[in-house]
């Protein structure tokens, strides 16, 4: 447990493509001092049929895994909440990548910095 | 005068009030002024010193904190936390650790945060332009890609008072230990 930390959401996003990481939460700079985030809660959503979503860090070449797959399921709300989730801390953006694009997509992070 | 207890749990407080005499101790001796300014050094990120990337097991040598240099006339007294997985000692002055026992230097740590959450036990104090160093630990088993300590506190203006010294002491005084003791 790190206390002392803001909790900030991303957007909801789309996954435009499948197989294909996008960024999901931008990490803040921190002014002089960088600013590192903490994954706290994930929801999903698909209306496009079963999922499974991946969420780490890096683009194209450079998307490294942070946590397991997530199977999101069809047709209802995917909640994990902070009991459920691996306290990954990145020091750069959140990114993620769905086996089906159309699902939607938010998490929350605690970031930790000044 | 002030509530002059030092490391008084609780958020920082000032250790005295404008107008009150201070008892400075710096190199063995006492160096007795009369505070006439009080002013808050806020958390933020002009105040915290990253130690940078650290090897699994691995350490930093001592770091000087110029990020916390004081003017002339002024001294300053600090509170920490570090915000990453890292391990960090306080030195005053590049030879003098601080937080120590007989045998021992402690370190201020995650756990730090966790059992003392108003980081009190951190506090210390900065005279002019005696500078802190820190050095960094990795005690964890995987790399660090970072150790940042932040540091946060008071800021005092104050003229010397040269007609005391310990043999012909002020009345009251609030005493600071600030360096090598």
């Amino acid at each position: 447990m790190r206390g002392a930390g803001f909790r900030k959401t991303s957007a909801p996003i789309t996954i435009a493509a499948a197989n294909t990481a996008q960024t999901l939460y931008i990490v803040s700079a921190g002014g002089t001092a960088t600013r590192t985030a903490i994954l706290r809660k994930i929801w999903a959503y698909s209306a496009v049929g079963n999922a499974v979503l991946q969420i780490g860090s890096g683009l194209a070449a450079a998307w490294a895994q942070g946590i397991p797959p997530m199977l999101v399921i069809n047709g209802i709300e995917n909640i994990w909440e902070d009991v459920d989730t691996p306290d990954l801390e990145l020091g750069v953006n959140f990114t993620c990548q769905s086996s089906v694009l159309g699902i939607i997509v938010q998490i929350e992070v605690e970031e930790i910095g000044a | 005068m002030a509530d002059t207890l030092l490391y008084k749990a609780g958020p920082i407080q000032p250790v005295c009030l404008a107008g009150d005499t201070v008892g400075l101790w710096i190199g063995k001796l006492w160096k007795f002024v009369k505070v006439t300014l009080v002013e808050g050094l806020p958390y933020g990120s002009p105040l915290v010193q990253n130690l940078g990337a650290i090897a699994a097991g691995g350490t930093v040598q001592p770091v000087q904190l110029t990020i916390l240099a004081m003017n002339n006339y002024e001294f300053g007294q600090y509170r920490m936390r570090v915000l990453d997985d890292c391990a960090v000692e306080l030195y005053l002055g590049r030879a003098d650790k601080r937080y120590s026992n007989k045998t021992v230097n402690s370190r201020v740590t995650l756990f730090s945060d966790q059992i003392e959450s108003i980081f009190n036990l951190t506090e210390f104090f900065l005279v002019e332009d005696n500078y802190a160093f820190i050095a960094g630990y990795n005690e964890t088993g995987y790399a660090l890609a970072q150790a940042r300590v932040a540091f946060w506190g008071f800021r005092y203006a104050y003229e010397e008072l040269p007609n005391f010294t310990i043999k012909n002491p002020p009345p009251t005084y609030t005493r600071i230990p600030a360096q090598d003791f």
